[in-house]
């Protein structure tokens, strides 16, 4: 009960700093931007457009990169040594400590998600259609090239709308985002806890920058590459979509699996090291 | 030797530490019990922080051991949980007020009790109502904060680096007064101080730390 606690409390310091408030800057400028085309779309229609836009502006390269900038900036906190977690740790223990800082990780990936997710909806927000139903706009744009004239760089795909509802792409976008986000967040408290706060950093990028050689291989080798870069697979919106005859994202149960085994490694990892760690203090502010 | 239930005692044991080639600690001893206060003097950068770390646990030793109420530290025991303490720069919340950042640390232990923290809040001389974020406080304010911050679970052992930084000379009166009253509370309080008088009016027993070795300067 007690570290319930602690980690709903530690959960609060890591989503309400300012590292969180430019990654909420961020997303609110990425948002609006990516989404703008699609809003003066539904306007020039005057169509409603679905609030499900969120797993399709995923699939848009740069957004997406921006987005995991985001997230290891946004962890770029690790490994929480600075002089307000020694009052934690003396009152806590090393263990409990160490499972607060994981589920605070574990909260805040979350509300990363979402707080990505809610700034492509606000900026749409006169024109949404709250429904679980793609609706006509959706539609129309994914199978002509209605959005190309307003040079949007969000592709919509068509398959997806008769594999998932808007509910289950969110839900599984979300699911996936989350647990892709988490994994950054402990893969850099384990690189700074075994290595050094710069390796952390590195480490986090280099998931982050697995992308580009996923999304600019050849298809052939595009799909190999996919089941081991989780970075890539926010663009969930992609999965029912072949690429030169190839579905190249892995299936929704492999990237949980992979996901969830990959977060529980790196727990026991972390809980093993913080064990006989020894302690040294910053002067950085959270 | 007689003791009671709530009683705290520690010992070192020929402790040694290293930091790449820089020895320390070299083979620290010390043996410390509830009711007492003990100073510690020493030049800067003499080993008493690093000492203080250890026996707090944030720090392990490579030789000798550290035991508190016969427990070994590193093993059978991972932190000082029942220590309230002082080490290096007082580490708050910078945007938070005092009374919340106590707040906050006081229900880490399942404990919320607003009359109770205010009451501690006037005890180390602030007002417990400023809203003033913690980074617009002076020196002295802060470290007001931090020995509160020490004290406001009125833990069993007290481990306090420079406690007086900071304060004027009413501050340091009011919190000699208040060591000297847990330590009539059966509190055992490891304090280090630049500051003789200090030393003199509180420490039943002192020691000098010198390149990291340490020896009993009297009591």
């Amino acid at each position: 009960m007690r570290v319930l606690q602690y980690i709903w409390k530690n959960a609060g310091l890591k989503i309400f700093n300012s590292k969180m408030a430019a990654f909420l800057l961020l997303m609110l400028v990425a948002g609006r931007t990516f989404v703008n085309p699609l809003r003066q779309f539904s306007a020039e229609v005057d169509y409603p457009v679905s609030w499900c836009v969120f797993p399709f502006v995923l699939c848009s390269f740069t957004y997406l990169i921006l987005f995991w900038f985001g997230v290891i900036y946004a962890n770029s906190d690790v490994p929480f040594m600075q002089h307000v977690n020694m009052y934690h740790t003396i009152r806590m223990g090393r263990r409990r400590w160490v499972l607060g800082q994981m589920g605070g990780i574990f909260f805040r990936s979350f509300v990363l998600v979402m707080i990505a997710a809610v700034f492509t909806i606000l900026p749409l927000l006169p024109e949404v259609e709250w429904s679980n139903e793609w609706g006509k706009l959706l539609r129309t744009a994914a199978s002509t090239n209605g959005l190309a004239r307003y040079q949007s760089s969000v592709v919509l795909y068509y398959d997806i709308f008769s594999e998932f509802t808007p509910l289950e792409l969110m839900a599984a976008v979300l699911l996936i985002g989350t647990l892709t986000a988490a994994l950054i967040g402990m893969l850099m408290f384990f690189f700074s806890l075994y290595c050094n706060k710069i390796c952390a950093a590195a480490g986090g990028l280099a998931l982050a920058i697995g992308l580009f050689p996923v999304l600019n291989l050849h298809p052939l080798l595009r799909h190999k590459l996919a089941w081991f870069v989780p970075t890539v697979w926010a663009e969930v919106a992609r999965i029912a979509t072949p690429d030169h005859g190839y579905y190249w994202l892995p299936p929704l149960w492999y990237m949980i699996s992979f996901l969830v085994l990959g977060i529980g490694i790196l727990a026991a990892l972390i809980l093993h090291k913080v064990r006989g760690i020894e302690f040294q203090w910053e002067n950085e502010d959270m | 030797m007689d003791r009671n239930k709530g009683d705290y005692y520690i010992e070192v044991s020929h402790v040694s530490k290293r930091f790449g080639n820089t020895q320390v600690l070299k083979d620290v001893s010390l043996n410390c019990e509830s009711g007492k206060i003990y100073g510690l003097v020493g030049h800067n950068g003499s080993g008493k922080t690093v000492l203080f770390k250890i026996l707090c646990g944030f720090l392990s030793c490579e030789e000798g051991t550290v035991k508190v109420n016969g427990k070994v530290m590193g093993k059978e025991k991972d932190m000082l949980t029942e220590a309230g303490i002082i080490i290096e720069d007082p580490g708050f919340l910078r945007t938070w007020s005092g009374y919340h950042n106590l707040e906050f640390l006081y229900t880490l232990r399942n404990k919320k009790n607003k009359a109770y923290l205010y009451a501690v809040m006037e005890k180390v001389g602030l007002n417990p109502g400023m809203i003033r974020p913690v980074e617009k406080y002076s020196l002295g304010m802060r470290q007001r904060l931090a020995i509160a911050q020490a004290i406001m679970e009125d833990p069993g052992i007290l481990i306090l680096d420079e406690p007086m930084n900071g304060l004027d000379k009413k501050g340091v009166e009011e919190i000699r007064a208040l060591l000297l009253k847990m330590k009539e509370e059966n509190k055992l309080i490891i304090l280090a101080s630049h500051n003789r008088e200090d030393i003199q009016i509180l420490c039943d027993e002192v020691y000098e730390m010198e390149e990291g070795r340490l020896r009993k300067l009297c009591g």
